[in-house]
């Protein structure tokens, strides 16, 4: 397991992992299988290019949870929250229970990329606004952020000139997207998907390299832990069959196909022979719909249409395909996923 | 005749659903796309609950706070108070998942419990 606090690197071919910690030091392990599960980070200040001052009082959501919920310690008393991620609405929440006065979330896309109850249970339940389509454009304050300058954004993500706002606030938390912790699957030169900027898995959840797993956030963001749990649960036991020579070879892969407003699917490709009886494939789609259905289709053929009376990219949804129907499928070449819109 | 509107959670489509009542007789509801938003208001315009989470203090463990919920849900009336009964509350380590940290919070027939496993140190 390449994780936790060690820092490990697999070379091409071996699977020599180097590992350092704290009793051991530096040192290496021949591995003959790894599971790649370094989780994924936040994204900071510095890749949202906000200008302004480097004041006290800038946050990453995840760092002010730690700080409050397992250190015991409030960031700040005014807040403004600049993105409307599951973290950044469930730390308006917190923060206003702890005390706190949330005075805004500002989010830059026309619509939130948190889950509906999320919204509801902790910004309108504490009447904390949402401001869609706006984001920060300054931060002010030399020692301490004294306030933040909010602007609405035009349809390309603009500031348009003449809505900006201050908005005195002594704290500002970003929630700004997560990214998989990819550095170690780039050095071991896996496939990638440059959707989910995550390796490219198949139904075992093995990469193209063979004997090489992930899971979890580094493979996709997830919004809910039980999956992510899930998944770690079934990359350990594909890891074990690996060692144990139960995994047969990869034998004829087929490809899914994520088109028309589907960005992913996870797994990327699917072997029948090796799935079990059925396989859940889980995905996004890129934006906004109503009243919509989401298609499977067999070598172009749409084989089921589920309707979906709304579809969120906040939202993470999944299809479990059989493996009978798989096998029934004459000459299967491609799975393919998309949204048709009624 | 009064007028409430609501954002129903029963789904990503997130119905704007408006109810109208005389005091807690629902008259009317519209709006919504399925019947789940019809029984999501009435809860939510007769007896609104929610679960909530907290931080109660920690004496001599390993980290100085630990994680709780109501083991069910309260009326949302009631999340204020609540949470200031636990800014009161301080606890001896080690705490254990599931320890009752406050019993029937501000009357509710509800328990606090600790969601988390707190070492002596």
């Amino acid at each position: 397991m390449a994780g936790g606090g060690s820092k490990a690197g697999a070379q091409a071919g071996s699977k020599l992992v180097t590992v350092m910690n704290r009793q051991e030091g530096l040192y290496t392990i021949e591995a003959k299988a790894v599971i790649l599960a370094m989780g994924c980070r936040e994204r900071s200040r510095g890749a949202l290019n906000i200008p302004g001052y480097r004041p006290a009082g800038i946050y990453s959501a995840g760092t002010a949870q730690r700080y409050v919920n397992m250190e015991g310690r409030m960031p700040g008393r005014e807040i403004v929250i600049l993105g409307s991620g599951d973290i950044g609405l469930i730390m308006a929440r917190r923060m206003t229970l702890e005390g706190a006065k949330v005075k805004l979330v500002a989010e830059l896309m026309p619509y939130s990329g948190g889950l509906k109850r999320n919204i509801v249970q902790c910004l309108d339940d504490f009447d904390i606004p949402l401001k869609l389509s706006h984001t920060v454009v300054d931060i002010k304050g030399k020692e301490r952020v004294e306030a933040v300058v909010v602007a609405q954004v035009d349809e390309s993500s603009r500031p348009i000139p003449g809505t900006e706002e201050e908005v005195t606030c002594d704290t500002l938390l970003l929630s700004c997207g997560l990214i998989p912790e990819n550095e170690l699957s780039g050095n071991l030169g896996v496939e990638m998907n440059p959707a989910t900027n995550g390796p490219k898995v198949n139904e075992s959840l093995e990469t193209d390299r063979q004997g090489v797993f992930a899971c979890g956030n580094v493979l996709h963001v997830h919004d809910l832990v039980d999956y992510v749990s899930e998944e770690s649960a079934q990359a350990g036991r594909c890891a074990a069959a690996y060692l144990q020579g139960r995994l047969e070879k990869a034998g004829r892969e087929i490809p899914i196909r994520a088109v028309s407003g589907v960005r992913y699917t996870v797994p990327a490709s699917l072997d029948p022979h090796r799935m079990g009886e059925t396989q859940v494939v889980r995905f996004r789609v890129g934006s906004v719909y109503k009243d919509a259905a989401i298609e499977v289709s067999f070598n172009g053929k749409v084989v089921s249409s589920r309707k979906k009376k709304a579809l969120a990219p906040g939202e993470m949804e999944q299809v479990i395909l059989k493996k009978s129907e798989l096998e029934q499928f004459e000459g299967l070449q491609e799975i393919t996923f998309s949204v048709r819109q009624a | 005749m009064e007028r409430k509107e609501f954002v129903c959670i029963g789904c990503p489509l997130g119905c704007n659903v408006t109810v109208e009542a005389e005091g807690k007789e629902i008259k009317s509801i519209t709006g919504n796309t399925c019947p789940r938003g019809a029984d999501y208001v009435t809860k939510e315009l007769t007896d609104p609950r929610r679960i909530v989470t907290s931080l109660v203090r920690v004496k001599g463990g390993e980290l100085p706070v630990v994680s709780v919920k109501t083991a069910a849900d309260i009326p949302k009336g009631e999340i204020g108070e609540c949470v200031k009964v636990l800014k009161e509350v301080e606890l001896e380590a080690p705490v254990c998942i599931g320890d009752v940290v406050v019993e029937n919070v501000c009357g509710t027939g509800v328990n606090i419990i600790a969601t988390k496993n707190i070492e002596k140190v």
